[in-house]
Formats: C-alpha cells, sequence, structure tokens
C-alpha cells in the first residue's frame, strides 16, 4: 500500500489556531452576555406558564406581581397562599394589599408618583379568572394606576 | 521545542553578538487558561439565556383622575367570556352570541365580527372583556388578541395562505377588563 510505505515525514510541531478561536468565542460571550441583560427586568419564571399572545409592548421596570399555580409573590417575596386566597370570600387578597401599601416598594417614585406606579401580573394560564381579578383589583385598591399582563410574544 | 527554539536564536543575526548564550523562548501568550475561561463562560450564559421574549398588555383601567372627565362614547364593544361560549353587547343589546363550537371557542368568528364591527365605528377604540369567574386566565389574553389587532393579508389573497404577506391592523387597542354579569 502506497500510503503506508510513504517515507516519513519530516515531524512538525503540531500546533492548533488558537486565535480564531478565542476571536469567535469572545465574540459569543459579548453576544450573550448583552443578551440577557435585556430580558433581565422580569425575574424568574421557572414556575409560571405565561400565555401566549401576540403583544409587542416591551417590559418596563415595574413592580412584578407573580401568581403561580400555588403562591402568590411580589417582587420575589413570597405573600400569601393561591388556596388561602381562593377560599377567601373577600373581594380583595389582605397580605397582598398589605405589602403593596408600603410606600418604598420599587425605591423610587414615592407620594409624587403614586397614582403613575405600575404593577406587572405574571400570572399562570390555567389559573381561574376570580384570582387574577382578586389580585387586579387588590393593586387598583393600592394606588397602583397601571397594571400590565406579562405575556409571551409568539 | 528547546532544540527549535536554540536554533531560532542561533540562525539569525544574533550569531555575530556573542554574548547571547542562553536561549530565548519566543514570546508566547498563555491561551489555554484563557479558552478554558471562555469556554465555561459560554456554557453558563448559554444556559442561562432564555430565549424567549416577554412583553406586557397593558390594560385600560379608569382611575381616580379622569372618571367623568371624557364623555361615555356612543359605542363600547363587550366581549362577554362564559363557559358557554361568548356573548357579544354594545353596552345595552346583545349582537351575537357565539357558543362553543366542538368544546372550543369560536376564535375565528370573533375576530371577523370585531372586524366587522370596527369598520362600522372607526373612531373606537375601546372593548371590555367580562369574563365569568371559573373561566381560565389563557383565555382573557386570547380573547384580548382576537379583538386587538388582526392580520389581514395586503393584496387581497387568502388569509389562511402562511405565503401571503399580511399586515397587522389595529382593533380594539383599549381593553378593560371586568367580571362577566
Amino acid at each position: 500500500m502506497s500510503l503506508f510505505n510513504r517515507p516519513a515525514r519530516p515531524q512538525q510541531d503540531a500546533e492548533l489556531n488558537l486565535i480564531p478561536l478565542i476571536d469567535v468565542m469572545s465574540v459569543l460571550v459579548a453576544f450573550l452576555l448583552i443578551y440577557t441583560a435585556d430580558v433581565a427586568t422580569v425575574q424568574n419564571t421557572k414556575d409560571v406558564e405565561i400565555p401566549q399572545s401576540t403583544a409587542e409592548t416591551q417590559a418596563q421596570q415595574s413592580v412584578v406581581v407573580m401568581i403561580t399555580k400555588d403562591h402568590v409573590f411580589v417582587q420575589g417575596e413570597l405573600v400569601a397562599d393561591v388556596a388561602d386566597v381562593n377560599a377567601s370570600s373577600e373581594p380583595l387578597v389582605e397580605p397582598l394589599r398589605a405589602v403593596l401599601d408600603r410606600p418604598m416598594l420599587l425605591g423610587n417614585g414615592g407620594e409624587a408618583g403614586k397614582a403613575t406606579r405600575e404593577v406587572t401580573v405574571i400570572a399562570d394560564k390555567s389559573l381561574p379568572f376570580e384570582l387574577v381579578r382578586k389580585v387586579m383589583a387588590t393593586c387598583t385598591a393600592t394606588t397602583y394606576g397601571k397594571i400590565s399582563l406579562a405575556v409571551l410574544q409568539k | 521545542m528547546s532544540a527549535n527554539a536554540r536554533y531560532f536564536t542561533t540562525g539569525g543575526s544574533l550569531l555575530q553578538g556573542g554574548f547571547t548564550n542562553r536561549v530565548r523562548k519566543p514570546a508566547e501568550v498563555m491561551l489555554v487558561p484563557m479558552i478554558d475561561i471562555f469556554v465555561v463562560l459560554v456554557t453558563f450564559l448559554l444556559m442561562t439565556a432564555v430565549f424567549s421574549r416577554i412583553t406586557i398588555l397593558q390594560l385600560d383601567l379608569p382611575s381616580a383622575n379622569d372618571a367623568g372627565a371624557a364623555a361615555p362614547p356612543e359605542f363600547r364593544l363587550e366581549v362577554i367570556v362564559r363557559e358557554s361560549g361568548f356573548e357579544l353587547t354594545n353596552g345595552e343589546s346583545l349582537i351575537a352570541a357565539l357558543p362553543k363550537v366542538d368544546g372550543e371557542y369560536d376564535w375565528a368568528t370573533l375576530t371577523q365580527l370585531a372586524q366587522q364591527l370596527k369598520s362600522e365605528n372607526p373612531d373606537v377604540d375601546d372593548a371590555s372583556v367580562l369574563l365569568e369567574r371559573t373561566v381560565k386566565y389563557d383565555y382573557l389574553i386570547q380573547v384580548m388578541d382576537a379583538i386587538r389587532s388582526v392580520e389581514l393579508p395586503v393584496d387581497g389573497g387568502s388569509a389562511a395562505d402562511p405565503a401571503v404577506a399580511t399586515k397587522r391592523t389595529e382593533l380594539f387597542t383599549n381593553i378593560a377588563v371586568g367580571e362577566a354579569p
């Protein structure tokens, strides 16, 4: 076989071309860093299946009320259990109201920004409307003038 | 490697200057640890990256400031979502009732009716979605989508054909949410 009978080539230093590899990787790292910073406004949505929609408005920085299948969170803080909220016959969610009434929840605004304070509701899509309505009613009862519903872009 | 290096130093013009006898290594950046770090960074960022974009639907809520300021419009679309289907009213009288078809809500007819009502009242942007207590939150979003905007084919093609270019047309963009009577 001619392939095996060839005279041995002079041994060369086998070396990888590392510079282009690093170039590609730094571009990747930069891209991913920028991309993750963009999405960070709405935090962890692990246990929540958000409904899909054709909405195109970008999410803004605001107070986030998250309703999972079992719990209600405000800014990541556990506020109430869904079972308790469903069981109560009151029109508002009292523990949620207590948390939302805190003056410096978002850290800015104060009295001046109260009327235009925003709240973003992230709710699981399998929840009954009754529960979401209670939460939204509580938000409007505590001077949050604007309510947005978080959805996944289709 | 060291044999190579020696070759370089002795092969060049340095041969004349006999004072450099020690072996000069070629200057080299330590690339391998750097690549290690990059690989770890890339995998970490890829894992945490969220490849779905979160957007928001803004609700049109009657706030305390402008209550009573604007005169009530002559027409306001109300979509009542019941377990059994949709009901469209103009606030007072029933326009149409769309019962479920095969256990599914009749989305196509809803959008069609919304489109028709929008062409009859081009200045009206307000609508209300009223849901029964037990209806899933998902349907609220879907109804809002259905009456908010519609994809229309640009030049008269069939809407079902995905190849035809479509243009999004706004219908009722200010949507309030409430409980069904």
